[in-house]
């Protein structure tokens, strides 16, 4: 029984046609279903306790990561002297740069590559961007054979669904799934074991690479000042990607910018560690641009692809600091809420914290307005961040931003205001505890309420709440009484 | 082409920073990142790295030990095919020479797809950082990418003087201009796709000898 | 010296006993503590919802409740971190109001980042017996107020005769976080339910939770499911130990005040989506 959602990824998902998503209703399915909790929350956990026990490797992991936050800031402040060097570097090695204001355009752009190379097999490394642009569907539709070469994202291909996690794609998938998928689709013979099923997309994937003739990669940094594009791997389809085809794409988004190749180092001692718990991944691949005249191989054309789909939008406003991401997946991981529903609950590229600030900030306030209040602000993702984005203080800025958006209930705009009346004055206050008090009582046995009315019943439906006894304020001159008793028997 | 004009994209940005924010200065100093330095015997943290990240180190004193390594090496993963390409590496004609004499297949590098069947590649480095037990592998003259990928098993040359202790050490030490590509081999291929479980040699090299020449 | 006491309103109006546990815990360390009756809340329901324009009404008037105290404590973490972390944020462009917040959040402290790092009491004079197989569930909140598992633990050591039982994911979430609960009840659910099975997993008799949300939130779950672990907090604790230990000779006299704690550098930044970091755990 597949324990990913209904919608999970059968083609394009609502979420990226513009139609608000039901995210209330996505999550608590989600969170009623014991199985998804029990394989993400394993999945993030293995993930998150690996992050713990390697990042003290770092002799000041704090101060370490402070410093790829302010390396970031001070990019992104100054992204367009940045970006104007490294597509000048870009060129100078020979490559072509276009510039994608949005999706569609990025799709159009290299659809026409595609075109003008008469691409029979396109191979592609993972790529979260090409993911929020639907790449793939958009290269299927205009003809073109695009296989995913990344073994998580090769096998969700095949089962036509979506990724659940920024990192590990199929962490909502169990083995025998694949299995049962292979068997169905590559026609081996049933098997659950892991290398065998690794073993068998080895093969397929061998002859892929053998023969394609253009690459996709996206990009984890690009460095100004020598116009190189890094991308971290570990199983090596990102070098067959960048190395065998005769041409290769690189779409990028703008703000995966940082100055100089000295700073790189930063980024690699912490994307490792944060994402999976590993010291530094298996491969990381510099590509600054096609062959040089003289290299036996590597790709004749490079065609940079920068992307927007707005990140200038951010970039401009109070949300800037989400930029600083690096995919790292930790605070998915960190996440209690995320380990309860799984990804595909947010029906969004981006799940997790991190994708409950850009996903609406990417698309639309409307398209994912419950997204912000899907947190309970423990700030788990802040500790696990690579870059410090300050996520829990994002969120209640959204939180605000969706209320002055119009899409709050006016029960809870007009319960605040009251709130507020209340808590402006210690003797509203001290009278609505009163009243309380008394509402408490009623039907409560034992001192316990098993039910409470409207929007309280939900709270109901998991716990009691107790009554309330007499409130501190009430006893503080008795409580000063028997301190001073205290004090006399001394 | 459906491009967005670069000035229009630009001014997009520009504008976006109209409000840049307090001024954030870029540090220069990055020393708080680093974890190996000289004085930590970077040869012997490589060494252990190496091994803590699933590959397997051996230290070889002199050429001959070296050519001596490889040919047991070959030998144990019975090879029978090999890509040497034409780059810079200790004692290469030796090995070469040592290889033919055992029987094995010299692959021809100018062969695009020698690496496809090859069942062994050996190379050397343009460098390795202990810290991370990673080796940098460059294209360009010689250099065959495909050398130190679509062989099963990798066979990489280190001389001790080329280690460096940090990431931060390689990373200021970049070339300008850089080469089209260069990749940090830090393990062997592997993947834990599949429910987390780790699964060795995926696209790249499941089994990879570092050795160190002293 | 003198501190005033900001009871939070979830503990004035559920768990009273833990406020006075604090009063008298203080008062037998040498402090007087006074309680500004103006005070109502911090705040933290409208901030948490997004309702900033009226939690920046209330972090005001709570600015001028405490206007003359010299050092607040307060039994939760998480109106601690509320103070601390966003009444600068919330009057940021306000030059005078947010010069008064730092103010405020540079002499806020929780009552266990209180005891163990400004008073620093050398626990090891007192006798606090304390008999319980015990857990504790590290409220969230404890990361902005920059007290980590272990700075809390150091305190639940310092108890005789307490058998103290490590809870698995012991830092994650209970579920709480305010108007969260009953906005995603279905995972908020999901969350406390996870939550209370680590906790019956220790065998543990008593469960140590030092904030009144997380406390809510448990014992209500515990209860539902007729699970017989009492939740206490530790000033709780630390008031009933005391008493029952061979104490009284220890119990510093109004005359012999101890001398008093300089105020908490404060450390905030002035960005946009700055807030207080100070000590998180990396």
């Amino acid at each position: 029984m597949s324990v990913s959602l209904p919608i999970a990824g059968q083609g394009a998902s609502a979420g990226h046609a513009g139609a608000a998503v039901d995210f209330k209703h996505r999550a608590a399915d989600a969170a009623t279903n014991p199985r998804i909790a029990a394989i993400f929350d394993r999945s993030a956990r293995m993930k998150d306790d690996a992050r713990r026990l390697i990042l003290p490797e770092l002799p000041e992991p704090l101060a370490t990561r402070e410093l790829a936050a302010t390396i970031k800031r001070h990019t992104l402040q100054n992204l367009d002297r940045y970006l104007d060097q490294f597509v000048t570097r870009v060129r100078e090695h020979g490559g072509h740069v276009h510039f994608a204001a949005d999706g569609a355009q990025a799709n159009q752009i290299i659809t026409e590559i595609a075109q003008a190379a008469s691409a029979r097999l396109i191979v592609k490394s993972k790529s979260m961007v090409s993911e929020e642009i639907e790449l793939n569907h958009a290269l299927e539709a205009a003809g073109f054979n695009v296989l995913e070469t990344d073994l998580g994202e090769y096998i969700l291909q095949l089962a036509n669904e979506k990724p659940s996690h920024i990192v590990t794609p199929m962490a909502h998938k169990p083995k025998e799934e694949v299995g049962e998928l292979f068997a169905r689709k590559l026609g081996i013979e049933y098997s659950d074991d892991p290398t065998t099923l690794t073993k068998a997309a080895r093969k397929v994937l061998r002859d892929r690479f053998f023969e394609a003739d253009m690459g996709i990669i996206g990009a984890n940094f690009a460095v100004a000042d020598t116009g190189t594009v890094v991308i971290v791997t570990n199983e090596g389809n990102g070098r067959f990607c960048s190395s065998r085809p005769r041409r290769l794409v690189c779409l990028m988004g703008i703000e995966k910018l940082i100055p100089r190749m000295k700073y790189l180092p930063v980024f690699l001692k912490l994307l490792g560690k944060s994402a999976t718990g590993q010291r530094i991944t298996s491969y990381t691949s510099l590509i600054s641009g096609p062959r040089r005249p003289g290299d036996f191989d590597g790709p004749e054309e490079f065609h940079l692809v920068l992307l927007d789909n707005g990140r200038t939008k951010v970039l401009a406003s109070e949300y800037r600091e989400a930029l600083r991401c690096i995919r790292c997946g930790a605070c998915l991981n960190a996440c209690p809420i995320y380990r309860k529903i799984g990804g595909h609950a947010y029906d969004a590229t981006y799940p997790g914290p991190i994708g409950s600030v850009i996903s609406p900030l990417f698309t639309s306030l409307a398209q994912y307005a419950d997204l912000p209040s899907a947190c309970s602000l423990c700030g788990a993702c802040l500790d696990a961040c690579p870059v410090r984005i300050d996520l829990p203080t994002q969120l209640i800025h959204l939180r605000q931003d969706v209320i002055k958006a119009g899409h709050a209930p006016l029960s809870w705009k007009l319960g605040f205001k009251g709130w507020k009346l209340g808590m402006s004055s210690s003797f509203l206050y001290r009278m609505g505890a009163r009243m309380g008090r008394v509402f408490m009582k009623l039907g409560a046995r034992d001192g316990w309420k098993r039910k409470l009315p409207a929007t309280g019943a939900i709270w109901t439906r998991y716990r009691d709440i107790p009554t309330m006894p007499k409130p501190f304020h009430s006893r503080w001159d008795e409580l000063q009484k028997e301190i001073e008793q205290e004090n006399a028997e001394g | 082409m459906p491009s967005e004009s670069q000035s229009a994209f630009f001014s997009r940005i520009t504008a976006a920073l109209a409000h840049r924010g307090p001024t954030v200065d870029l540090p220069e100093d990055l020393e708080i990142a680093r974890v190996v330095n000289g004085g930590d015997n970077p040869v012997e943290v490589f060494v252990r790295r190496v091994e803590q990240s699933g590959m397997h180190p051996h230290r070889v004193r002199g050429e001959a030990a070296l050519v001596e390594k490889v040919l047991e090496l070959t030998t144990q993963l019975s090879a029978r095919s090999a890509i040497v390409p034409n780059e810079e590496m200790p004692a290469r004609e030796e090995i070469v020479a040592g290889l033919r004499a055992c029987g094995i297949d010299l692959l021809n590098p100018d062969d695009p797809d020698a690496a496809f069947t090859a069942d062994v590649g050996i190379t050397g480095v343009r460098m390795a950082v202990a810290e991370t037990a990673s080796m940098s592998v460059v294209s360009g003259e010689g250099h065959r990418r495909l050398a130190s990928l679509a062989v099963p098993a990798h066979i990489a040359i280190v001389r001790a003087e080329q280690i460096v202790p940090d990431l931060l050490d390689w990373g200021r030490a970049a070339a300008t201009p850089p080469p089209a590509n260069e990749v940090l081999i830090s393990a062997m291929s592997k993947t834990a796709d599949i429910e987390g479980i780790l699964v060795p040699g995926v696209h790249g090299p499941g089994i990879v000898h570092v050795l160190v020449l002293e | 010296m003198r501190v005033s006491l900001f009871v939070t309103c979830l503990t004035d109006l559920y768990f009273p006993e833990v406020a006075e546990s604090v009063v008298r815990v203080l008062h037998r360390l040498g402090i007087k503590t006074d309680f500004p009756s103006e005070q109502t809340c911090c705040g933290q329901p409208a901030l948490n919802s997004g309702y900033l324009d009226e939690a920046a009404a209330i972090a005001r008037r709570m600015i001028d409740v405490f206007a003359d105290a010299e050092t607040v404590v307060t039994p939760s973490g998480s109106c601690c971190s509320v103070v601390r972390e966003y009444f600068p944020h919330l009057l940021r462009n306000d030059p005078v109001m947010h010069r008064r917040a730092e103010e405020l959040a540079a002499k806020t402290f929780e009552f266990t980042e209180f005891l163990q790092k400004k008073l620093k009491v050398d626990w090891s004079a007192w006798d606090l017996p304390y008999k319980a197989v015990a857990t504790f569930h590290y409220s969230c909140h404890n990361r902005g107020i920059g007290m980590s598992i272990e700075d809390i633990l150091s305190l639940i050591r310092v108890f005789r005769g307490l058998e103290y039982r490590p809870l698995e994911k012991a830092d994650q979430c209970c579920g709480f976080g305010g108007t969260f609960a009953v906005k995603f009840g279905e995972i908020s659910g999901a969350m406390v339910q996870d939550k209370i099975a680590c906790v019956k997993a220790t065998g543990a008799d008593t469960l140590i939770c030092n904030d009144g949300g997380c406390t809510l939130n448990i014992i209500g779950a515990l209860h539902r499911e007729g699970v017989n672990i009492r939740t206490v907090h530790v000033a709780t604790m630390l008031d009933q130990a005391m008493k029952a230990g061979n104490n009284r000779h220890l119990y510093a006299r109004m005359q012999g005040e101890p001398a008093s704690v300089p105020a908490r550098a404060c450390c905030c930044s002035h960005e946009a989506g700055a807030a207080h970091h100070g000590g998180r755990v990396a």
